[in-house]
């Protein structure tokens, strides 16, 4: 018997991924329908036509991946922006950027260019990531304090939903105007497995961007001399994660909508597990995110409501009280 | 559909009995050409079957856009108004048409200045589209061109039930954001003239409610019906019903997807019957 030893960083994130991939086969079992899922496992894996594998592959296998995908990107990029801009309240929901990403999404989708070209959505939504990362990073570069940063982040977010909100308005499609809920507010509902094509071809690259960057944000945290002097190049790091963030956010957002505060919380419940460096706690807040996202789209689709509530309207439920904790510890700090 | 139009000639129709039981004004046609003036797209329709063009003073812009309106081409000669109170006003007309889901402000107002006016209510079955056709012709003192237009349309459908196959398949119609259309629609009409039996009514939906694409997946109507018009401009909404998943189904021979133009069945009123053919015409793998 060998006494219980604190788990090894390697182990913690080992079983933070279990739990994330137990979760992704629970968010599979859950569904409008009852259904055999080990019957309709078998029978896709036997090549079986049966409706009940329909809607295991075509509806379910998508929304469980989609969701874990979203959530740990989400949770990486949060973990990152809080490495990189040394600010506890960093993240891309916070900070605007998923926001602009929707924006980006919104004028390829209803324009009409992803109905020629389909990967024109997440390109939209990577860019619209990618505008907003660089004018943060700028605006950090310029030595903003904590608080001055997240009024930026403010100004891109109202900027960003009232021209969501105008794109929407002007097309003539009557429906249009209404799924400005979707997009502040996102859903995994009814997704399908040409929407996981869309969002993990670009968001792959996107998480390595932002997995390896952990060894320079280590030395960041000694302050950024100490990290020039280290050989790490803090310019180039800058690049690496504005377009790490919009290849892993800009494409979510832009299959999913917004889904809020995963990136604020994850990186904060990871640290107490994986340790403060910013390199150990990028993969821990990874599977964290996407604990959190697949647990909230469990949650909302055992929950008697009708139709379901929006993905994002339960993480802004559980994000928002988390939010406040965290402000009221940084002027306990101050 | 287009049905041939008489000048006016016998001005001696005489106010019809259920124009005298629905309000105080019946046109009595006389010397001067009366103003009618529509507000609502299916009454501008309504109107174009059984009044004089001579009395029609405006119909509502909506009847000009083709993708909406089944008299589009028809509705072109005429001046079209945008429903509002004040352009109302200024047409003085004798009558005007409007629909019990016109905006309730401008319909208040107009009854406040002492406009005349007839609410038309959304039938739901072919028996009220008839007694609705009677009702409105009589107002404007023209029952003969109700009679015509009830007697074309119940041919029509008399013809169409001929061709009914002994066994009907079971259909879906899913709109926008999945939203099925149950019992007690005019949809629903239309779906049992074409001889099918409406999927979602079975499910229980009375009107129009959500049904989930799994519920779709485990239980596949024979025929998907998808409204096709407003898919120039996406939305999430109107792609709803084209989920790959649907579109799976149909590739392995479960089930066949029907597209339909909304407009034709938009309206209750004689042309209703075009849904129908149009149905039929699809349903037998001709090209509708």
């Amino acid at each position: 018997m060998s006494t219980l030893r604190p788990l090894t960083h390697r182990q913690t994130v080992a079983a933070l991924a279990m739990v994330a991939a137990l979760l992704t086969a629970l968010s599979m079992a859950v569904g409008e329908t009852r259904l055999d899922v080990f019957a309709a496992a078998a029978d896709f894996v036997h090549g079986r036509d049966s409706l009940a594998s329909l809607i295991l592959v075509e509806l379910r296998l998508p929304r469980a991946l989609l969701g874990a995908a979203t959530g740990f990107g989400l949770g990486l990029a949060g973990a990152a922006m809080q490495g990189l801009l040394r600010n506890p309240l960093a993240e891309p929901g916070v900070m605007g950027i998923s926001g602009a990403a929707a924006l980006g999404a919104v004028v390829m989708f209803y324009a009409g260019l992803t109905g020629v070209f389909a990967f024109a959505l997440p390109l939209g939504g990577m860019a619209g990531a990618a505008a907003a990362s660089v004018i943060l990073f700028a605006l950090a570069g310029r030595g903003l304090g904590t608080m001055a940063l997240v009024l930026a982040g403010v100004a891109i977010n109202s900027l960003a939903g009232a021209l969501t909100s105008l794109a929407l308005n002007l097309s003539p499609n009557p429906y249009a105007a209404l799924e400005i809920v979707f997009w502040l507010m996102g859903s995994l509902a009814d997704r399908s497995l040409a929407d996981i094509a869309l969002a993990l071809v670009p968001a792959a690259p996107g998480w390595w961007l932002l997995l390896t960057a952990g060894r320079a944000l280590d030395a960041l945290s000694l302050g950024e001399d100490v990290a020039q002097s280290l050989g790490f190049n803090l310019r180039w790091l800058r690049i690496r994660l504005i377009l790490g963030t919009a290849l892993a956010v800009g494409s979510a957002v832009a299959v999913t909508g917004m889904i809020g505060f995963v990136g604020l919380v994850a990186p904060h419940l990871a640290r107490p597990l994986a340790g403060r460096e910013p390199g150990r706690v990028l993969p821990a807040a990874g599977f964290v995110g996407a604990i959190l996202t697949l647990g909230a789209d469990i949650l909302l689709r055992l929950l008697p409501t009708q139709p379901e509530l929006n993905l994002g309207v339960v993480t802004a439920l559980v994000g928002a009280p988390f939010l406040f904790l965290l402000l009221r510890r940084l002027r306990g700090e101050a | 559909m287009k049905d041939r139009r008489t000048r006016k000639s016998a001005a001696g129709a005489a106010c019809g009995l259920a124009g005298l039981l629905l309000s105080v004004f019946c046109y009595a046609p006389g010397a001067r050409a009366a103003r009618f003036v529509s507000i609502n797209m299916c009454a501008d329709e309504l109107l174009l079957r059984l009044a004089d063009p001579a009395d029609i003073a405006s119909l509502s812009y909506l009847s000009r856009d083709a993708r909406n309106s089944t008299i589009a081409t028809q509705a072109a000669a005429f001046p079209v108004n945008r429903g509002r109170a004040e352009e109302v006003m200024a047409l003085a007309p004798d009558l005007v048409f409007a629909s019990a889901f016109s905006a309730p402000a401008t319909l208040s107002m107009l009854r406040r200045l002492g406009v005349p006016l007839a609410v038309l209510d959304v039938p739901t079955t072919f028996e009220a589209i008839v007694a609705q056709v009677r009702g409105v012709a009589s107002r404007i003192g023209r029952p003969e061109a109700a009679e015509r237009e009830v007697h074309l349309m119940n041919g029509r459908l008399a013809g169409l039930r001929r061709e009914l196959p002994l066994s009907p398949a079971t259909a879906l119609v899913l709109q926008a954001n999945n939203i099925a259309v149950g019992a007690g629609t005019l949809i629903d009409s239309v779906l049992a003239e074409a001889g099918l039996v409406n999927l979602a009514a079975q499910a229980g939906i009375v009107g129009y409610g959500r049904m989930p694409l799994e519920a779709i997946l485990i239980r596949p109507p024979d025929i998907l019906i998808v409204e096709t018009d407003n898919e120039g401009a996406p939305a999430l909404a109107t792609q709803a019903p084209r989920h790959p998943a649907l579109a799976a189904l149909a590739r392995r021979g479960a089930m066949r997807t029907v597209d339909m133009p909304s407009r034709l069945w938009t309206c209750a009123g004689p042309g209703t019957v075009e849904a129908v053919a149009y149905l039929r015409r699809a349903l037998q793998g001709k090209t509708p």
